[in-house]
């Protein structure tokens, strides 16, 4: 876990809202092997190649670097700014969160009015995005408009890592985790596989489009996170369907029974959801055979809680399936 | 000289209404050095006899709540939840997905879980095995937000807990500037348990210290976005609202106005047509009655974990009070 962890802890440190992940990008190529070829695609995805004196495997490999802001859509006489949320993100999470400007300046999320001042009708139920706002401090308009500018990005305010018994806590880890895992395994592996680091995907971006445009893979393992309804952290999820994508059956089995050799739990779900980044890839060049392996977490709004264990369990499931795969014990038809 | 460290410092201090402890062993501790005779009462106030007043002179109470609105701890579901109550008036909708501590032993963190199920119930998720919450956590246990100060501009913070923490940061400026003064007045601080569930601590401290003049700090509503203007509402960084009711004694209420004005305090007026649903209401009914005073620090998001105060507002508060005692 400590590589992951030291991973993870950089990280969570780095604003990598939707559209500015630059800085992101950049630290994960400080923890690229010396092996990796990388560059950045025509969107701004992160595409490498491993190059060792191994087996060839055409297999890409991706996780999403992005995470959800918010923009600025508007600054009230008062100072205050409204705004719109950037990606999918609960709105009900949104009162009291801490957000950054451009410019490092802290706002705050605020609700209209205080509940000493609420009609019993507005007591009710989950808050709209219309009764929000963000509250800079600014004494009016004119102060806003000298430090914001309509239509920024501001980002959710870092969250140390955060460790409580088995569980990693922190702003949206669940894919940092999955990135760390291919950071992992693109450290450890002497095989040549490709990775891809993606971009604006929570904005229904098809981002991995370009990124298997540039990498041409017959196979790719999708890792992302899965908000667990049940709160079961310790089984990785393997969807059989989700919105729009079949998987393949074969390396689903081939998956599913590599972590039962190993002992570890595993789930096979069939999601009523989108997952934008399988369906992308695989209606991509002449179609590429998809796989999704997801990590569990529980969503508190901008907080993902894991499992440490679950997570190296998704990774050595992995590291299995392509050692073997390099190794020939694998027959993919 | 004390600084707004000191204020971060009295909200990183749980204390939610009816567990004040730590809060008044606090303040016990800070109060020591305006006077040796400080105690803690069996409601968990804290009462600091800062000086006698001299023969003929009146003997003044400051007076601000120091414990908090949170959540208490009622049941443990099959699921290993907890199921919590609100204890003073709080905003469901505010608590959804935030970070807490509950305060059992040992300590656990957790979130308050978004229960699509029924929006009004309030379940804290601690990621442990129900057998395991249930050995740990027991019904009445606070629950508490997490402490997360930040600070925004015009020296504004938004931190939980500045209801009612701003104003014992006003007193304990105030008594600060107060401690080379030659006074006439006595001086009492008094800070109250239980403002936010029954006023009770402030109900029986005064019977206690039986003051003849009270002024009571507390924290009000600020104006901001969509509340609309029939309400009397302060504006952040205007100053201290001077309260204007039937059950405030009208007398102090224009003498602040007045002193103010002397001494190009900013202020503005918070016109009440009843009670003030602050300790006012009780302190003003103790024994024969005591005639009192309310000043309030405009307040963003009250009742929440992220409060908003101008800080200015504070040390013009104290800076009043300063002035107000000098003239008694």
């Amino acid at each position: 876990m400590e590589d992951i962890k030291c991973i993870l802890e950089k990280f969570c440190e780095i604003n990598s809202t939707i559209s500015q992940e630059e800085l992101a990008i950049k630290e994960i190529t400080k923890f690229l092997p010396s092996s990796c070829v990388y560059k950045k695609d025509g969107i701004g995805n992160l595409v490498v190649n491993k190059n060792v004196n191994g087996s060839n495997l055409s297999i890409m490999l991706t996780a999403n670097i992005d995470e959800q802001g918010l923009m600025a859509s508007d600054i009230e006489p008062c100072g205050s700014v409204k705004f719109k949320a950037l990606g999918g993100i609960d709105i009900a999470c949104l009162p009291g969160s801490r957000i950054i400007s451009k410019n490092n300046l802290n706002g705050v999320i605020c609700m209209k009015k205080p509940v000493h001042l609420q009609t019993d009708e507005e007591r009710r139920g989950y808050v709209n995005i219309k009764e929000l706002f963000i509250d800079f401090g600014f004494a009016n308009k004119e102060q806003a408009e000298k430090h914001i500018t309509l239509g920024e990005i501001f980002r959710f305010s870092n969250e140390n890592l955060n460790f409580y018994y088995s569980n990693v806590i922190s702003k949206f880890v669940a894919d940092k985790a999955c990135c760390a895992i291919l950071l992992k395994l693109l450290k450890n592996l002497d095989l040549n596989f490709s990775a891809a680091f993606l971009v604006k995907e929570k904005i229904g971006l098809n981002s991995a489009k370009t990124a298997t445009y540039m990498l041409k893979p017959n196979i790719a393992i999708v890792i992302k996170p899965y908000v667990e309804p049940n709160k079961n952290l310790k089984d990785i999820i393997i969807p059989i369907a989700s919105k729009g994508v079949v998987y393949s059956e074969q390396l689903i089995n081939i998956l599913y029974n590599t972590a039962k050799e190993k002992n570890i739990a595993i789930r096979k779900v069939v999601l009523n959801e989108l997952i934008n980044t399988s369906k992308a890839i695989a209606t991509s060049l002449s179609g590429v055979e998809v796989i999704s392996l997801m990590l569990p977490c529980k969503q508190f709004g901008v907080f993902n809680v894991i499992d440490k264990d679950t997570t190296l369990n998704l990774y050595e499931i992995i590291s299995s399936f392509l050692t073997n795969l390099a190794s020939s014990n694998i027959n993919l038809i | 000289m004390l600084n707004s460290k000191l204020l971060l410092e009295l909200c990183s201090i749980n204390s939610i209404s009816g567990r004040e402890k730590d809060i008044s062993e606090y303040l016990k501790e800070k109060l020591k050095k305006y006077s040796n005779n400080v105690y803690i009462t069996k409601l968990n106030s804290v009462i600091c006899e800062v000086r006698k007043p001299k023969e003929g002179a009146p003997k003044i109470v400051l007076e601000a709540h120091t414990d908090t609105v949170g959540l208490v701890a009622n049941a443990i579901t099959s699921s290993g939840y907890i199921k919590a109550s609100c204890c003073g008036g709080m905003d469901f909708k505010s608590l959804i997905y935030k970070k807490v501590t509950v305060c059992s032993e040992p300590k656990l963190n957790g979130f308050i879980f978004k229960n699509n199920q029924s929006a009004n119930d309030i379940l804290v998720d601690v990621g442990l095995k129900p057998e395991l919450v249930k050995q740990y956590v027991k019904e009445g246990d606070a629950i508490v937000f997490d402490y997360n100060p930040v600070m925004l501009q015009n020296n504004r913070v938004c931190v939980r807990y500045l209801d009612n923490r701003a104003s014992v940061f006003a007193i304990l400026l105030a008594l600060e500037k107060l401690k080379e003064e030659n006074l006439k007045a006595g001086i009492y601080a008094m800070f109250s348990s239980l403002e936010e569930t029954s006023q009770g601590g402030a109900a029986t401290s005064s019977y206690e210290l039986n003051p003849n003049i009270a002024i009571c700090v507390d924290v009000s509503f600020a104006k901001t976005l969509g509340v609309d203007s029939s309400t009397s509402l302060g504006i952040m960084g205007h100053g201290p609202m001077i309260g204007i009711s039937p059950i405030l004694n009208r007398t102090l209420s224009t003498q602040f106005i007045d002193i103010a004005k002397k001494n190009n305090i900013p202020y503005q007026l918070e016109v009440m047509n009843g009670l003030t649903g602050t300790n006012a209401d009780s302190i003003t009914i103790t024994k024969g009655g005591v005639p009192c005073a309310l000043l309030s620090i405009p307040l963003k998001n009250m009742h929440t974990s992220f409060e908003i105060v101008d800080i200015n507002d504070i040390h013009n508060t104290a800076n009043l009070i300063y002035n107000a005692i000098l003239n008694f």
